[in-house]
């Protein structure tokens, strides 16, 4: 069964065939909303969420691209769940480990045991850079250079235009660049981004 | 500053800006271009590229976190299907709003009913007093023969309800001989000013005077009501439509002026009686019931009257209260009736008590949708 066609059937409540699309973009949605929020329950929760509201929702699917529509709806359960967090500073985001749990060596690989700590070394670093950024920059990175969506993609997953897409993408690469340089001594030589000149 | 020119400054500046869609192919071939001369250039330039192009690399090798469940729903899922708070609200306000609604109308309609079809209204109706008892069984002018020319003024009395009073009359009815003459009810004339009329022996009468005949008054003795002179039924005769006391003030005030087919007798004018409320200007002279309505008929007194003798009765003028006085005789039919009134009541309270509830429970639905939305 295509995706039109399971999206037809999820239209006349099948909640099967909306299944069989959840199964397609679980991964795509959870780790979208992983990276916006920088803690697996609330990325659990906002993805459960998102697709809850787009099964309720999915007679306002137009056509178009479905992984847009998607990605729309789980950003948005981020931004709301980050609202809700604003309202309540106790548990703020910043106090919130970075979880790298799923990150376990399995050995085997191309990587070396020491390439494989160095690694994550440099992840842990690339996701507090990530969380230090302006909401909006960091949804339009993730999009970008984790989802791999192209800008014309973005624009159509945030709602943004174009232009705006492209600044935003290119403040927040610099400020993650940024980051990273700051936090060079701490990372692993391989890791190091040299300095200018 | 750094040696380099403006216009190389501003194209550091607007390739800085584009590096970022540089590395990701998005520029115009025109753009590209002038990215690439600039990037041969200039170093701070190729360190930058070079540098985002690292971070986005190092972005992009970020692994995917594993799911930590399935996030499929229950098969018994229903798509579209709306929240089941959503139609409470919305029901709970229509309600309170058609609630306010009917609580409005009602109120209006009540105001409305009361304050110009009052039940007060009807029994407002005007009833004749018989003499105090102890007075003189009939109603005099204890004046010993004095000529005076005499006007039968006024008045009569319904005790009709309003509905069933007959057509405005432009004349007065003929009175039968030996009758009173049928004289304008009073509520044709002004039906606002429709009064009771309430005969009090002032002073002790001295023998009552006959009600002469022809033009005065002659003779000692008590003149019976019923038994009304030609002369009075003459001047009654005279009576145009219209004849209407002018003026009252409250219970128990007296006469104070008479108008009859536009001869104004202002009580103001008549010098005031011995011992009576100042503007006393007329006297009851008589009174006969004739086709079940009662009538009453007052004598103006003459402006010049010697202070000699003794006028006795006095015309005392009473409005009835409100509401309150009952009629004496006959009391006409309230336009609204009194369990009418009763259940107007009821279901302006119910309703009331209805607005109060169904409100209270619209806010505190309101107040918990806003603390659940924020929480």
């Amino acid at each position: 069964m295509d995706e039109q066609a399971l999206i037809g059937s999820a239209c006349k409540g099948d909640a099967r065939a909306f299944n069989q699309l959840v199964l397609l973009y679980q991964s795509m949605v959870y780790n979208l909303a992983y990276r916006i929020l920088s803690d697996a329950d609330a990325a659990a929760d906002a993805t459960q969420d998102a697709f809850l509201s787009a099964f309720k929702a999915i007679h306002k699917f137009r056509g178009g691209s479905f992984k847009a529509w998607l990605l729309r709806i789980v950003t948005n359960a981020c931004y709301d769940y980050l609202r809700d967090k604003r309202r309540r500073p106790a548990d703020s985001l910043d106090d919130l480990p970075v979880e790298e749990d799923h990150l376990r060596f399995l050995g085997g690989g191309a990587e070396s045991p020491e390439e494989f700590i160095e690694r994550r070394q440099l992840n842990r670093a690339i996701q507090q850079g990530l969380l230090g950024l302006p909401v909006e920059q960091r949804v339009v990175l993730i999009l970008s250079d984790l989802q791999g969506l192209s800008y014309q993609e973005i624009a159509d997953t945030t709602g943004l235009s174009l232009g705006t897409v492209k600044s935003r993408l290119s403040r927040g690469r610099a400020r993650l660049r940024d980051y990273l340089l700051e936090q060079r001594e701490l990372l692993p030589a391989r890791y190091r981004l040299r300095d200018a000149g | 500053m750094d040696g380099r020119t403006r216009k190389q400054r501003t194209e550091h500046h607007y390739v800085g800006e584009r590096l970022s869609a540089y590395l990701d192919g998005e520029l115009t071939p025109q753009e590209r271009q002038t990215v690439e001369q600039h990037l041969a250039r200039c170093q701070a330039c190729r360190w930058e590229l070079n540098t985002l192009r690292q971070t986005v690399q190092w972005l992009s090798e970020l692994p995917p976190v594993p799911v930590p469940r399935a996030f499929t729903l229950p098969v018994t899922a229903r798509p579209v299907r709306a929240p089941q708070r959503s139609w409470g609200l919305p029901l709970l306000q229509g309600a309170t709003v058609l609630v306010a609604l009917l609580l409005v109308v009602v109120v209006v309609g009540d105001f409305l009913l009361t304050g110009f079809l009052p039940v007060a209204t009807s029994r407002q109706i005007v009833s004749y007093e018989q003499p105090l008892p102890g007075a003189p069984s009939s109603y005099f002018i204890a004046e010993e023969t004095r000529e005076v020319e005499q006007t039968v003024i006024q008045t009569m009395v319904v005790e009709e309800s309003l509905a069933a009073l007959p057509p405005p009359s432009p004349t007065p009815m003929p009175a039968p001989p030996g009758q009173p003459p049928a004289t304008v009810p009073a509520e044709e004339a002004e039906p606002t000013s429709v009064i009771s009329m309430d005969v009090q022996e002032k002073v002790a009468a001295p023998p009552p005077t006959t009600v002469g005949e022809g033009t005065g008054i002659g003779g000692a003795g008590a003149v019976e009501t019923t038994a009304l002179t030609e002369t009075e039924t003459t001047a009654a005769r005279l009576l145009a439509p219209g004849a209407v006391v002018t003026e009252t003030e409250g219970a128990g005030s007296v006469v104070t002026g008479v108008e009859t087919a536009g001869v104004q007798m202002a009580g103001t004018e008549t010098p005031a009686l011995t011992g009576q409320p100042d503007g006393a200007a007329a006297v009851v002279t008589g009174s006969q019931e004739a086709g079940g309505e009662r009538y009453a008929y007052a004598t103006a007194l003459p402006a010049e009257r010697p202070t000699g003798g003794a006028p006795t009765v006095v015309v005392y003028v009473q409005e009835p209260a409100p509401a309150v006085a009952p009629a004496r005789q006959g009391e006409a039919e309230a336009i609204l009736p009194d369990t009418a009134v009763i259940w107007l009541g009821v279901a302006e309270l119910t309703l009331l008590v209805a607005f109060i509830l169904l409100a209270s429970a619209t806010l505190a639905v309101m107040l918990r949708r806003r603390r659940r939305r924020y929480r």
